[in-house]
């Protein structure tokens, strides 16, 4: 083969690549096949634990006091005065509010998760509670963007675009990060986006703001045209393209282009298979909650992730949608959001398990931040970025543990805290990448998901 | 240096002399003082410390190293780490015990090990290592070896080497250009040919493709102006401002919302979206262009229309996305000064200031001080200003000049308005007194709202027909643990109807326990709630009792045993007379004579309503706004953030630029942010940096690749020129006035945007084919000696723009505003917003709403610039998304259909004339045979010299539908092909 072509092959990599927004073919790791990029280290950095995340996100901040993080001080002292310094910006009054939820332990190793999550309780002994999570950005704003993309307030790739990033896709006619049912506010796009990445490495959104509706990839087939019709309009235009590229006789753009041609086509065919859930048996769609009123809806999300993971995605984000930000009606809200999401991650868990996968799929759970321990209104919590739960199982991760700890009533976590930048840590190593390691250079810098911080959580990993 | 950092100097190269001039061990207290330094001390910091912070730490983290005595008292970033003798003021001290700093970061020491600190730093922290001393820590900058760096040289013309054969006579360009490639043996392209050319400059200058009959008459003309001509015509087009406006839009972050956590609208963007159109098309000198959009509020006008148009184009300043829910304002504040700061640094000088908000930039010569330098200028600046709602912040809407008669035609409105809504609220009122008067006699009604709750109720509003503010309900549950208890005192001691009012539904409770207590005891009936109560819509009688009127009667409504909702509302009592007669019937409570004032009273209000919304109607058209910049009333120099934290506040920098392209320090007016002082800093001839970043900018456009392809870094990481003195050569004639000259006698052109494109077009070097050349590749693969034309992409709004124009439906009107009619929030952040919903537009993509994370797909899959960051160069990528969109996207199938429509009007073409329409009209070529063939087979049709009419007749029925649908997937295809996509 001549250098020349060569390098358009290589060019074509680079650029025909991955999302529907553009498939790796290989991200960091196989661009590195044949050439370094610059500023790129050798991919993996280290064995992986895990090949795939699925990001559950409870978007609006489910309570931690009110889940897994068991505060029996806050029961004894509802209603009494907060014995120290309320955080700044926030509409609670420092008067403990007790949980209206009965906690028990689990499972062999007798982890506490409260009677709203009956489900995943069953499955403690798979889970991780980080029970010392804190974050910045008191509104959702901040915090959302904080944990999707380690920045609160400049604009940042995401997390799943850095995985695309570094490792690319297990599966060419695939998107290496698809989120599912992203919410449209609190930075919207801008939370599954790529920022200065290339193009290649955003989601492909399915959904939108919690609601999975018709499942569907825009512009993925053509109501207009028989298949027939299509097909020989590409034949046509494979021809039209050659001559153009034959007049130009080297190209790598135009040769990229009729590539990115064929593989959309091979997309249209193969992604419709992965998004369709009745080819899965009756009794696990019902597992999941399908057909269920409360569950229908994240019960097939939940599916579709594992559809999708199981097809090579790398990274998958599920979110409910904005409902989880109690400031009033914490009973009946905080209900109603365990009622939709409980039983089919509890499913998704179980089904990962038996597959053999949750071994190599690193599950997160968890909300932007968590809940006050102190009352808004009568019925509420405030948002609480200072301490916050957030669940995380397989992928390398130890099961049955609970780490670190909050104060008695909650509210700070006090006992080997844990960042969010810790989080995004501890997820990029799972992956085999170390964090310091995974960066890329734009405008003058070199930008990491991390920035200067981060500490992988060792005493977790299994 | 700023005196609080010559003190800090000082202080801490005293402390060190102190250390080092005493000696290691000067007594038995020392001695134990050392020892507690050696047993509790030094251990500490090894095990905890030294693997970031210590000249053996693979990485040192924050500048900082504590692995000597000197390390601690220098610090790093942060500032000094320990202040001898003061734990509570040193920051090793803040960040042990986790306030704010949080050191070490695996896990806060024990107590006992942070008082052991405190100890040793109370008794002057002690220290044996003195003599160790490392360095290598801090870097600090050499302002004027940074001056060296090619890009902040002061630009020098430079003479056009010899020409050569190559040269086009018109423009200067060649000579620099074929120079290089001769010295590297390269043999330049040929001309492309007059079609390829034609198209080229149409795209390049308007964003379209030339009319059939245009290209016709390019290609017709053989006369040696022909292409000066066309390029002197398309410069004066309307549509070049749209097209070159929006390149300056990408580098400038436009949108019409925020984006962000808090998608506001940004209702008048729009102005400087037409601000910067109108200078294209205008041809404001550049630097004039610099200044407006930087200052203009603060410059000097002779017109209101002057002024309107300087303070829109400070909209530069404030389209940038910002947290606006950001609940702490001073970290708000200073992420939108960092904004400001970044844009302006990349936009007009290609600098990547950002980095230097936490450190001394580590690549460019750009120390923090120079960032808050600039920081203090734009924490000077008014761009945020008041609250949407509670916690976020909204931004300043500058008020702009007014006619007079508008400004009085709003007041008088204003005080019509008013007028009649206090008389609209007065009649009003009178009416509700009317209507209760009418209504039930009040003293035999008991409302809700005064009768005692047991349990938690609801109120609600949500079913109309109740009587008072609205009625409550059970949330149907907390059965049998909720009560409702009215309290009444007959007003006669007789015989009294007891009624309930409700609102019924087929979800309330069918066995409501209603318990009366009457003069002659207690009883309890069960009332359905399910049916409609029939009296008056509103009540239903429970019963007939006696009461006493000396004795406090009761009834209570439970939820005991009940499953449905319950409601309650009033109880109401009628008088029942001896023949067992109502006393007071249901609706003639209500005289004719107060039924009749009722009624007037009515009409009254209805007519004042009515005039209310008349009035409201005919408003005048709001005062003039902008989204403008202004300056504070507090404005001053600003500290230091220490590691970008805006709460670790250092000295105060005077306001100012960057040193290393700043020949002398600003005089800043005392009452102003120092804006116009930066303006006028930026866009003087002698910057280094802005006419090079421009003349750079405007190259890439036309050539595809910039001389400086980094075309928004021009620092250390940016590349460098390729043609330097050619870069010089066109910056120095940029800024030289028009009918000046250069030191070496090129004409200047006086900041014109339009003459530097002229030059650069005229030139043979723009003109190139892009054909492949394999010696030439072999030598120069990246073409960066331009020996051939780069192949370019359309843009994503070419694209969409040419598939308009060719459909012949493209709208070439102005927009105004695309947001029209959207909220305060472009979209909520509610998980049921539907997202902001567009009204689908023929107008050029430029007038398309750019609503930040809403971006019309068809833009962003075609590399459309982020808004969210100064783009000077947009991303060339080849997905698979692309490629759906072409080919299954109703955008384009439409276009392809109505462009087969088009080409199909004329029955009496023959199909070979249709077939070179096609290929003229969407690819602007002719047709090669080959491709005639190919289309004739795709359009199964057998002979080209057929008629349209004829081919129409030897078919079925509908044919002339066929051809027009066997053409429209022709055209479809060709819309999709690379060619199409690409300027040859």
């Amino acid at each position: 083969m001549s250098s020349r072509l060569k390098l358009s092959r290589r060019n074509t990599l680079r650029t025909s690549a991955a999302s529907l927004a553009g498939i790796a073919l290989g991200g960091v790791g196989m661009a590195r096949a044949e050439e370094p990029e610059v500023g790129v280290p050798l991919l993996p950095n280290h064995t992986p634990r895990a090949k795939r995340i699925i990001f559950l996100f409870m978007h609006g901040g489910p309570s931690q006091v009110d889940t897994f993080d068991y505060k029996p001080q806050l029961a004894v002292d509802n209603g009494k005065k907060l014995p120290f310094k309320a955080a700044s910006n926030i509409d609670a009054v420092p008067r403990l509010l007790k949980s209206p939820w009965r906690f028990r332990q689990h499972g062999e190793s007798g982890g506490w998760v409260s009677e709203l999550l009956p489900h995943m309780a069953k499955h403690i002994d798979d889970l991780c509670v980080i029970r010392s999570m804190y974050s910045r950005g008191q509104s959702h704003g901040q915090a959302v963007s904080m944990m999707h993309t380690g920045s609160d307030n400049l604009v940042r790739p995401s997390v799943g675009a850095w995985v695309s990033y570094g490792l690319g896709t297990e599966n060419p006619d695939l998107p290496a990060f698809v989120s599912i049912s992203p919410a449209s506010g609190h930075g919207g796009p801008r939370n599954y986006g790529c920022a200065f990445l290339p193009a290649t490495h955003q989601a492909t959104a399915i959904g939108s703001s919690g609601k999975l509706g018709d499942a569907k990839i825009p512009h993925l087939g053509n109501d207009r045209l028989a298949a027939d019709e299509q097909s020989e309009q590409l034949k046509l235009l494979k021809a039209i393209n050659r001559d153009h590229l034959a007049k130009a006789q080297v190209d790598s753009q135009i040769q990229g282009a009729i590539e990115s041609f064929e593989l959309a086509f091979r997309m249209q065919s193969a992604a419709p298979q992965v998004l369709d859930l009745s080819r899965e048996p009756d009794h696990l769609q019902q597992a999941y909650g399908i057909g269920k009123k409360e569950t229908d809806n994240f019960g097939r999300q939940c599916l579709l992730a594992r559809r999708l993971v199981e097809a090579g995605v790398r990274y998958v984000e599920v979110s409910t949608g904005n409902v989880w930000d109690q400031h009033s009606n914490l009973y009946s809200g905080h209900k109603k959001n365990s009622l939709a999401t409980d039983q089919p991650v509890a499913a998704l868990l179980a089904d990962l398990k038996s597959r053999g996968m949750l071994e190599d799929t690193l599950v997160v759970w968890g909300g932007e931040f968590g809940r006050t321990p102190i009352v808004q209104g009568s019925n509420g919590r405030d948002h609480n970025p200072q301490g916050f739960t957030t669940v995380l199982a397989g992928g390398g991760i130890k099961g049955g543990v609970a780490h670190g700890n909050t104060d008695e009533y909650g509210y700070y976590a006090v006992e080997d805290r844990v960042h969010v930048h810790d989080l995004h840590a501890t997820m990029l190593h799972q992956l085999g990448m170390d964090h310091t390691k995974l960066t890329y250079r734009y405008a003058g810098r070199d930008f990491r998901l991390t920035d200067v911080y981060g500490n992988v959580v060792h005493s977790i990993l299994a | 240096m700023s005196e609080k950092l010559r003190q800090l100097e000082s202080l801490v190269f005293g402390v060190i002399c102190v250390v080092v001039t005493c000696p290691p061990v000067c007594s038995a207290d020392d001695a134990d003082r050392i020892a507690f330094f050696e047993t509790r001390i030094r251990p500490v910091l090894i095990e905890h410390c030294y693997s970031c912070h210590s000249a053996k730490a693979k990485e040192v983290k924050g500048s900082l190293l504590v692995d000597s005595a000197g390390g601690l008292l220098r610090g790093g970033d942060s500032g000094t780490a320990l202040i001898v003798g003061k734990p509570d003021e040193s920051l090793l001290m803040e960040a042990l015990r986790y306030e704010g700093l949080e050191m070490p970061p695996a896990a806060r020491l024990p107590e006992n090990v942070i008082r052991d600190f405190q100890k040793w730093v109370a008794m002057g922290a002690p220290d044996p290592r003195a003599g160790e001393v490392t360095h290598g820590a801090a870097r600090t900058i050499d302002i004027e070896r940074g001056r060296k760096f090619w890009a902040f040289q002061p630009v020098h013309d430079h003479e056009p080497p010899s020409r050569g054969t190559l040269v086009a006579a018109n423009s200067s360009v060649d000579a620099f250009v074929e120079d290089r490639l001769t010295q590297a043996g390269l043999h330049p392209r040929p001309p492309a040919d007059a079609e390829t050319v034609v198209r080229r400059i149409y795209f390049d200058l308007t964003g379209l493709p030339p009319a059939p009959d245009e290209l016709q008459a390019f290609v017709g003309n053989t006369s040696p102006t022909a292409f000066t001509e066309v390029v002197d015509r398309l410069l004066q087009s309307s549509q070049f401002g749209v097209h070159w406006g929006r390149h300056w839009l990408d580098v400038a972050r436009y949108a019409d919302s925020n984006g962000g956590d808090f998608n506001a609208t940004f209702h008048n963007a729009w102005k400087y979206r037409d601000y910067v159109v109108d200078a294209m098309n205008n041809d404001k000198p550049f630097d004039r262009f610099v200044r407006e959009q930087i200052a203009g509020d603060l410059l000097p006008f002779n017109s209101d229309s002057q002024r309107t148009e300087q303070m829109i184009a400070t909209g530069f300043l404030m389209v940038g996305t910002k947290m606006l829910s950001e609940r702490d304002k001073v970290k708000l504040q200073m992420d939108v000064v960092d904004e400001q700061i970044n844009t302006v640094g990349a936009a007009f000088m290609g600098m990547t200031l950002g980095c230097a908000r936490c450190h001394d930039h580590k690549f460019d010569p750009i120390p923090t001080n120079d960032y808050y330098a600039l920081a203090g200028i734009f924490r000077s600046t008014r761009t945020l200003e008041g609250e949407s709602q509670k916690y976020v912040s909204t931004w300043l809407r500058a008020a702009l000049p007014a006619d007079p008669e508008h400004v009085a035609a709003i007041r008088k409105h204003e005080s019509r308005l008013q007028d009649l809504e206090a008389s609209l609220k007065k009649e009003n009122r009178r009416l509700t007194g009317l209507k209760k008067d009418s209504a039930v006699d009040s003293r035999l009604v008991v409302d809700d709202a005064s009768a005692k709750l047991v349990g938690a109720w609801k109120s609600s509003t949500l079913t109309p027909r109740f009587i008072g503010k609205g009625y409550i309900h059970d949330d149907r549950n907390g059965k049998g643990e909720k009560s409702v208890e009215f309290s009444w005192k007959p007003p006669k001691s007789v015989t009294y109807e007891v009624r309930l009012s409700y609102t019924s539904g087929s979800t309330r409770a069918s066995n409501v326990p209603v318990t009366i207590s009457f003069a002659g005891g207690r009883e309890t009936v069960t009332l359905d709630q399910t049916k409609f109560p029939p009296l008056d819509e509103k009540f239903a009688a429970i019963g007939r009792f006696a009461f006493d009127a000396a004795q406090t009667a009761s009834v209570i409504v439970s939820n005991a045993n009940t499953t449905g909702f319950v409601i309650v509302d009033a109880v109401q009592f009628v008088e029942v007379d001896d023949d067992g007669m109502l006393v007071a019937a249901d609706d003639s409570t209500l005289s004719q004579q107060s039924a009749a004032e009722l009624a007037r009273q009515s009409e009254v209000v209805e007519s004042l309503e009515q005039a209310l919304k008349q009035l409201k109607k005919s408003a005048p058209p709001e005062l003039p706004k902008a989204i403008a910049a202004g300056d504070l009333p507090t404005l001053g120099d600003c500290e230091v953030c220490i590691r970008g934290e805006h709460s670790n506040l250092g000295a105060k920098v005077p306001r100012g630029f960057l040193q290393v392209a700043a020949t002398a320090v600003p005089r800043i007016k005392e009452n102003q942010s120092g804006r116009i002082e930066l303006a006028d800093w930026i866009a003087d001839a002698k910057h280094p940096l802005t006419a090079r970043v421009i003349v750079n900018r405007v190259w890439s456009h036309l050539l595809g690749e910039g001389i400086v392809r980094s075309v928004d870094n021009f620092g250390e990481l940016g590349e460098r020129p390729t043609h330097p003195r050619l870069l010089d050569h066109l910056a120095a004639r940029f800024v030289t006035p028009a009918g000046d000259r250069t030191q070496q006698g090129a004409a200047g052109f006086g900041w014109s945007i339009k003459s530097l494109i002229r030059e650069i077009l005229l030139s043979h070097v723009y003109l190139r084919s892009s054909l492949h050349d394999e010696a030439s590749w072999h030598t120069d693969p990246d073409n960066r000696l331009l020996w051939k034309a780069h192949r370019r992409r359309l843009t994503a709004e070419s694209l969409r723009d040419a598939m308009l124009k060719i459909s012949g439906t493209l709208d070439l009107s102005s927009s105004g505003s695309p947001v029209q009619g959207a909220g305060t929030l472009v979209r909520s952040n509610s998980a049921d917003d539907e997202g902001y919903q567009s009204e689908e537009t023929m107008r050029r993509s430029l007038y398309l709403p750019i609503i930040r994370n809403e971006l019309p797909s068809i833009l962003t899959v075609f590399d459309f610039a982020d808004p969210d960051l100064v783009v000077g160069k947009r991303a060339v990528t080849n997905v698979p998304a692309q490629a759906l969109l072409m080919m299954n996207s109703p955008f384009v199938m439409d276009r392809a259909q109505q462009t087969a429509e088009r080409l199909c009007t004329d029955k009496s073409q023959t199909v070979r004339n249709l077939i070179g329409q096609t290929y003229r009209i969407v690819l602007s070529r002719t047709a090669a045979p080959v491709e005639l063939q190919r289309a004739l087979a795709f359009l199964k049709i057998s002979d080209p010299e057929q008629t349209l009419e004829a081919e129409d007749r030897n078919n079925a029925a509908s044919s002339s539908e066929l051809m027009i649908t066997r053409l429209s997937r022709f055209v479809h295809v060709l819309f999709a092909s690379t060619e199409f996509r690409m300027l040859n």
